[in-house]
């Protein structure tokens, strides 16, 4: 035996070789049978031979292996963890309007409920026993409301049974076992979303809350082997072809849902033959990393399935409120069967656009359903006798109401910054009243329309809000309410005429000892020269100056002489504090501010008469009421909770002196179209040359500021009364609301006046008035009417004598 | 030193002890915690802001705060420390939860603690009105506690600027 020495890199070490021990360092190598070694030698040299041709290509593959492929599976199994492990999902910020309160006693019409529900999505059936339907109309309503998390907790979905009567909600029960119910709300309509910079609409849903029948359903229909496969299934591609090759077009996909979602999350929508390598590779990858259930979660999330402008609907419970209106949780098996058959074409069976090609589509699916057992075929039949279900204005709005949206960022845009609210799914509860909102829209429509030619280039805007918290139910900010852009509610700012004069009279009445409602003012012509030294010399409306006039009287006819007499008094410096004290700047300090010659938007012009029909709270008006984060949780809540008023019992006089306004005033219109039941308490304005038009006014519950004017500031022809003031009598006749009760409590006493001297008279006296005091600052002095009653009894002797004789 | 001398010497030396006795009298003794407890919550009602700020507080953990106020009523202040320790592992910036743990620190005499519970309260909290006094008069007491008359006043400066004087209009 020859000992040959050979060498060997064992553990990296060089190494001895005996062969003849078949040893290596100190491993046993076997031994090489001499057949084995003719085979080696054959084919060694076969090698040898074929060597110079194989080469180039052995070296190119095992280079673009080593090089490039397996790089390239490393740097896509990267990719793919890094999406996946922290999959998130790019969710916009959805803004909700107020839930509706549902409480016996609250004002509430007909029609402004069957509004509401229709905004928020309810769909009419005969029934109402599905959430987020409702049936009846008139007196009485079945509701099934959806239940929500909101701010303040939220509510569980119910049955309710709502009976008004008289504009007002009379009873209200659960279906279910018949007990009354003290308050309960319709959960929120949507009426915004904040996209980032893809409008991708979706609600992320853990794959428990998803429905059964939909996880079994999807995979009976796109994917039955979704349990099995490792990504790819080569069974179905080969049925797909077979199924194809028959048909002569493509009528079957082979691809598996991990494909489908590697397809939505990783490429591009290009067809070749590099995307379909990649597409199986990440599969795979996919796969080979994560769960089925977590590849499962991601598609019910992710897959496309509707579009409606520039928004694109993505996952399932997207889809589920886009096309039903309703949560994912509540689907019927139908409605489950239609979103399932829209994955394999959301456009071409697009229900609203097509509905016969998505309800053949939805019953296939159902029978998919059935044929995989999971559905019987009593159910099937039932569901593919049913409707589409589709409700026909998808609750997808992007900006339905901008000027209340522009307020809304005002108010939130210092807690959140404009990322986080396009991207981190937040849900924004506002204040908005849906109904409010529309009818106000409504009657400045309407108003301006009614005014023919004369109408034509008049702009209005109105601000509505509630009189007790100073939230913001509704605003419009020009004549087309939906078109964004110059917001006229919060950045025109136009002299509001005498809409200020309540100010100056509130100051004047907050001190009892020197001014009441009878105070006798002088209106008399009155010259005051101005720092610029022009003369300034106003005058009355009606070019007639009224001598002496109760202090009401004055305000309720807006005169304006008696009104700077008034303000020349109280001081001029001392009512331009008191209107910088709500947080105004460079109020004008010249007497001609007595007149209203300040420039205020409709929203300031609301701030300030939020004080009034609020008892004397400055509240600041609020859009917002909380912001829950993406997990349901209350990040953020805006409330204002007021203490005891200011001046509540100046304010009540200045209310007083406002209802005689609407009932006998510049306003009487109110009372006159039918509206006096409300006792509102409002103020006309109109600026100098009938530039501008202003009416402000508030009931029990709600108060509203309406401007009109003209964008190029010129002249309207308009008065307070015969602009402004027509749209918010439009408003009123249809929105829900209270009347305006005067808080008369402790605070005031009421006493019969004389109104030549503002003395306490007799209640049986000619013109005597009953007018209400700050308690202990009634006249102390008395007029009799002794004479005026001598004078009566001759009078009515006379009468007597005269009737008796049969004259006329 | 001859005779007479010596009783007046003595007489002296007793009345000097004697004197000496009289200027440096005992220190009075600290506060009991339910006292300094008391002074807390006066700070917080005595507060007339006109405008407060209430933080927000989960659903969940307002269980937890409920317990532990009753608890603390029936004077079981470590269960009421248990319950507000488990309402901050779920809420740790929460305010008003720092501070009622805080007032329970000074009652179980943990004053180090309660001193930094207040001072984080304050942090995280609105920084005005009854809270804020609460958490200035906490720490307050404490440097009181500590013989601290800087600290003292410090806290009496801060507890002071927690007030929001209200809009004078007319």
């Amino acid at each position: 035996m020859v000992r040959r020495p050979c060498v060997a890199q064992l553990n990296g070490r060089r190494a001895e070789c005996d062969a003849a021990t078949y040893t290596c360092g100190n491993r046993f190598i076997p031994p090489i049978t001499n057949r084995a070694l003719t085979a080696f030698k054959r084919t060694r040299s076969f090698f040898r031979v074929t060597w110079p041709w194989l080469r180039v290509p052995f070296w190119l593959g095992l280079g673009v292996g080593i090089g490039f492929l397996l790089p390239y599976t490393l740097i896509l199994s990267a990719r793919v963890q890094a999406r996946f492990n922290d999959l998130v999902f790019s969710v916009p910020t959805r803004v909700y309007a107020r839930p509706l309160p549902l409480a016996v006693g609250e004002p509430m019409k007909p029609d402004a409920l069957k509004l509401e529900l229709t905004f928020a999505g309810y769909t009419h059936d005969k029934r109402g026993r599905v959430p987020g339907t409702w049936t009846g109309g008139g007196d009485h309503f079945v509701i099934s409301s959806r239940g929500y998390a909101g701010p303040e907790g939220g509510e569980l979905p119910q049955r309710l049974r709502v009976t008004l009567s008289g504009d007002t909600i009379r009873a209200l029960t659960r279906v279910d076992n018949g007990r009354s119910v003290k308050l309960a709300h319709l959960d929120p309509a949507r009426i915004a979303t904040l996209y980032g910079a893809e409008q991708e609409e979706r609600r992320i849903v853990q794959l428990k809350q998803v429905p059964g029948l939909l996880v079994a359903g999807l995979q009976a229909v796109e994917d039955r082997d979704f349990k099995h496969h490792f990504g790819i299934d080569f069974s179905a591609i080969a049925r797909a072809m077979w199924a194809n090759l028959r048909a002569g077009q493509v009528v079957q996909g082979g691809s598996t849902l991990t494909q489908q979602l590697v397809r939505n999350l990783f490429l591009t929508r290009n067809r070749n033959l590099v995307r379909k390598v990649n597409e199986a590779l990440l599969s795979m990858l996919i796969e080979a990393h994560y769960s089925k259930g977590r590849i499962l979660q991601a598609y019910i999330n992710e897959v496309f399935l509707g579009q409606r402008g520039n928004q694109a609907v993505h996952g399932f419970a997207a889809a589920s409120e886009f096309y039903f209106g309703r949560r994912l949780q509540t689907l019927r098996p139908q409605e489950i069967a239609l979103l399932v058959g829209l994955v394999r074409g959301p456009s071409y069976y697009d229900p609203r656009r097509f509905p016969k090609r998505a309800l053949t589509r939805r019953n296939l699916v159902l029978r998919e359903f059935h044929t995989t057992g999971l559905i019987s075929e009593a159910v099937m039949k039932h569901a593919q006798a049913q409707p589409l279900g589709v409700v026909a204005k998808p609750q997808l709005a992007r900006d339905r109401f901008p000027a209340f949206m522009d307020l809304v960022r005002a108010q939130i845009t210092t807690d959140f910054d404009e990322e986080t609210l396009r991207k981190d799914g937040l849900s924004i509860f506002t204040t908005l009243d849906p109904a409010a909102q529309i009818y106000t829209e409504k009657a400045i429509e309407r108003t301006l329309d009614g005014m023919g030619k004369r109408g034509d280039d008049l702009q209005a805007a109105a601000v509505v809000t509630d009189a007790h918290n100073g939230q913001v139910l509704a605003m419009v900010g020009g004549r087309d309410p939906g078109q964004p852009g110059f917001n006229r509610a919060l950045d025109a700012r136009r002299p509001v005429g005498s809409v200020i004069k309540p100010f100056v009279y509130l100051v004047a009445l907050a001190q009892p000892r020197n001014w009441s409602l009878a105070t006798p003012l002088q209106d008399e012509p009155v010259n005051l020269r101005q720092p610029n030294g022009k003369v300034w010399s106003p005058r009355n409306d009606d070019h007639v100056a009224h001598g002496e006039v109760p202090l009401v009287d004055a305000l309720v006819n807006s005169w304006n002489l008696a009104t700077v007499h008034l303000g020349m008094q109280v001081g001029v410096d001392k009512i331009r504090r008191f209107l910088e004290s709500f947080g105004l700047s460079g109020v004008n300090p010249n007497p001609s501010l007595l007149l209203g010659a300040v420039d205020l938007s409709p929203a300031q012009v609301a701030h300030l008469y939020q004080y009034l029909a609020s008892g004397g709270h400055a509240l600041p008006l609020l859009a917002v009421r909380g912001v829950l984060n993406a997990h349901g949780k209350t990040i953020k809540r805006y409330e204002v909770r007021s203490g005891q008023g200011e001046y509540h019992a100046a304010v009540q006089l200045i209310t007083y002196a406002m209802q005689q306004v609407a009932v006998r005033g510049t306003a009487h219109s109110i009372t006159d179209s039918g509206l006096g039941w409300l006792h509102a308490a409002g103020k006309t304005g109109t600026s100098d040359k009938q530039r501008d038009s202003w009416f402000a006014g508030f009931t029990g519950d709600r108060l509203a500021v309406v401007w009109v004017g003209r964008d190029d500031n010129k002249r309207t022809g308009l008065w307070g009364s015969s602009g402004a003031l027509k749209v918010w009598r439009e408003l009123f006749r249809k929105l829900p609301t209270e009347p305006l009760q005067l808080d008369d409590g402790s605070q005031l006493q009421y006493a019969w006046i004389n109104p030549q001297t503002g003395h306490q008279t007799d209640a049986q006296c000619d013109d005597a008035r009953r007018l209400p005091f700050i308690s202990g600052y009634a006249p102390t002095e008395h007029d009799g009417c002794f004479w005026q009653r001598v004078r009566d009894a001759f009078h009515h002797d006379d009468a007597r004598n005269s009737s008796a004789n049969g004259t006329p | 030193m001859s005779k007479s001398v010596r009783p007046v010497l003595a007489s002296t030396v007793a009345a000097c002890l004697l004197a000496a006795c009289a200027s440096a009298p005992p220190a009075p003794p600290p506060p009991s915690p339910q006292a300094i407890v008391a002074s807390i919550q006066a700070a917080g009602r005595h507060d007339d802001s006109a405008l407060r700020v209430t933080p927000l507080r989960d659903a969940g953990t307002e269980a937890l705060v409920d317990q532990a106020h009753k608890d603390a009523a029936s004077g079981q202040y470590p269960a009421a420390a248990a319950q507000l320790d488990k309402a901050l592992q779920d809420e740790p910036h929460a305010p008003d939860i720092l501070q009622d743990r805080a007032e329970i620190a000074v009652r179980l005499q943990h004053y180090a603690h309660a001193e930094k519970l207040a001072q984080a309260s304050w942090n995280y909290g609105p920084k005005l009105g009854a809270l804020c006094a609460r958490n200035w008069q906490t720490v307050l007491e404490m440097r009181k506690l500590a013989r601290d008359s800087a600290g003292v006043a410090s806290a009496r400066q801060h507890r002071d600027a927690c007030r929001v004087k209200g809009v004078v209009r007319m």
